[in-house]
């Protein structure tokens, strides 16, 4: 139900926008493209479905999916439920990564233009990796989580992130200006197709693997040493998520920049759904996180047509509250 | 020497300050209850944690089932080894139920099989939890949740594992239980023990001790003091040798009362 509920949304966000192209149009265009039937629609329907609103949904589904589930691994992760790749700094080492290539990426002499957009997430991923592990290096001490030093290791990172990303702009051509600013707010209105390729799978296979540590993650929420005698393997079960969240955060910021909250708010909305565990607590938080970014997606663009909004406004709007909501809500340090 | 139990073989372990384990021989048997007690800071949750495999030690070795404990994989010491910690506290509103069933993740079975079901609903009734259930282990008092971690490490070694010999390990799996329901979690002990289970008992309570455990080990500064029968190691000499305080034992019958002596 749920996918059919997601499928719906997604038809639609395809379908509205500045301009409408009506749903049965959309089928007529499926069905001729695996040559069924002939074309019921304009060339320029054709042009606005596959050439701009197909790819973007497509990474709204993916960021979307990707976000869900990181904040839920991470909050497991981190026994921690203020955890979220961008709050922790994950998203803008992954920004400062993907921007170092924009910069500095043109100018060495050993890449060609075709390996560039494969470059830019790979960047990213590292940046991401970097900043889960300063992080999780400096806020765990003997397998418990401090949770004022991770938000404050996440403060740290995505100041100096800002800083680096700042320093970029005074330095950087006209052409890449552009750029530089969609990182800082999350946009996906000028997806890249080339990017969207080498993203997809980059998103999608650490996602899949990511869906397998339900088991891991119930227990280690009883602490480390007690998933140990439950068999757990805890150093690689670490070492493997932390990996996975930052390839699957890291490509999907090289692909959109940093949308904020979606990680923080989507798990606890699962959790209020279906419960606490991890088995259907990951799954469950992909559905929600494709299902409330391609919404959100939809508003952005929408609401004020044909002026767009970048979407992470509109989950930082929504997000911020509810992070204070959480914050006071907790009864202890 | 046997080759079934859970062996520390000449333990040691250093610390900071000195050894925390000094040469440990000591064997928890299937199907007997083995409390441990002595002052704080006596080395006993070190000793568990060392038995658990979580440290390692400097010297000496510790067998499970006559086979050193490191060539078991992680699976199979958790298929034959629970533990129950002191600490309880769960970041999350899991239910007593999905808690509990943690402990059947060792045996890769479907944890919303039938059969693990019924092992939940068994266990969780005999600890007074029945009602409980469902309810959010987050909500529950301190005595409760050391209640549902009980029920957890019990689930983890409780029948239909590969090997009939197996082991719990408990650090003060009674400090927070009211009156009523320490005997309860007692017979329940016994009642483990008696389809081949282990029990590792650190213990805080002497009394408990004399009435449920089928030896003591005493120990002192990460030494063993004793190991026998209760009636032979909960005398008021060995008392004192390991408590440093005079204490007098007062026979009743078969019970027998301890006492600092002041």
């Amino acid at each position: 139900m749920a996918c059919a509920a997601l499928a719906a949304l997604a038809l639609t966000a395809v379908s509205q926008g500045a301009v409408d192209v009506p749903v049965p149009h959309i089928a007529a265009m499926a069905g001729h493209a695996l040559g069924m039937t002939d074309p019921q629609f304009s060339p320029q329907e054709w042009t606005i479905v596959v050439q701009l609103r197909l790819p973007r949904v497509i990474a709204a589904l993916l960021i979307g999916a990707s976000l869900g589930v990181a904040g839920a691994v991470l909050q497991g992760l981190f026994r921690n439920p203020l955890a979220d790749p961008q709050l922790i700094g994950i998203s803008g080492g992954a920004a400062l990564g993907a921007a170092a290539v924009i910069l500095f990426g043109s100018g060495l002499p050993f890449l060609s233009a075709a390996q560039l957009p494969w470059l830019q997430p790979l960047a990213a991923f590292a940046g991401a990796a970097i900043a889960v592990w300063f992080i999780y290096r400096l806020a765990t001490t003997a397998g418990l989580t401090s949770i004022a030093t991770l938000l404050l290791a996440g403060i740290a990172i995505n100041t100096f992130s800002g800083a680096a990303l700042g320093l970029f702009v005074t330095v950087s051509e006209p052409h890449q200006l552009k750029d530089f600013s969609f990182w800082a707010l999350g946009s996906l209105a000028h997806i890249d197709h080339q990017l969207l390729w080498v993203v997809a799978p980059m998103v999608t296979l650490p996602l899949l693997l990511l869906l397998r540590l339900g088991d891991a993650l119930d227990a280690l929420l009883l602490g480390e040493a007690e998933a140990a005698f439950l068999g757990i393997d805890v150093e690689s079960v670490k070492r493997r998520t932390i990996l996975l969240v930052a390839m699957a955060v890291g490509a999907g910021v090289a692909l959109a920049g940093v949308i904020g909250f979606l990680g923080l708010m989507v798990p606890h909305l699962v959790r209020l759904l279906v419960g606490t565990s991890h088995r259907l607590l990951l799954p469950a938080s992909a559905c929600l996180g494709a299902a409330m970014l391609v919404a959100a997606d939809l508003i952005a663009r929408t609401a004020s047509a044909p002026l767009e909004l970048p979407v992470g406004i509109f989950t930082a709007a929504v997000g911020t509250p509810f992070f204070v909501w959480l914050l006071k809500r907790r009864p202890h340090g | 020497m046997v080759d079934a139990g859970l062996e520390a073989r000449g333990l040691s372990l250093g610390g900071g300050h000195g050894p925390r384990l000094k040469d440990i021989s000591i064997a928890v048997e299937p199907g007997e209850i083995l409390a441990v007690a002595g002052a704080n800071g006596a080395g006993k949750t070190t000793l568990l944690r060392t038995l658990a495999g979580a440290l390692r030690p400097t010297a000496g070795e510790v067998w499970l089932n006559g086979r050193r404990l490191p060539a078991w994989t992680r699976t199979e010491q958790a298929q034959r080894r629970a533990v129950m910690s002191q600490s309880h506290h769960l970041e999350f509103p899991y239910t007593v139920e999905q808690v509990v069933a943690l402990g059947r993740i060792p045996h890769g079975e479907q944890r919303s099989s039938r059969a693990v079901q019924a092992v939940i609903a068994e266990v969780l009734e005999r600890l007074d939890l029945g009602f409980n259930a469902t309810t959010r282990y987050t909500e529950l008092s301190a005595g409760e949740q050391q209640r549902v971690q009980l029920a957890r490490a019990a689930c983890q070694v409780w029948l239909g594992t590969p090997d009939r010999r197996r082991y719990v390990l408990l650090d003060e799996p009674t400090a927070n239980l009211d009156l009523a329901h320490q005997p309860r979690v007692l017979r329940f002990l016994r009642d483990l023990a008696a389809t081949g289970v282990g029990v590792f008992w650190v213990l805080h309570d002497l009394n408990l001790g004399t009435r449920f455990a089928d030896r003591v080990v005493l120990m002192r500064q990460g030494q063993v003091v004793a190991c026998g029968p209760p009636a032979t190691t909960l005398t008021p000499s060995l008392l004192q040798a390991t408590f440093g305080v005079e204490i007098r034992v007062h026979e009743d019958g078969a019970a027998r009362w301890i006492a600092t002596a002041s």
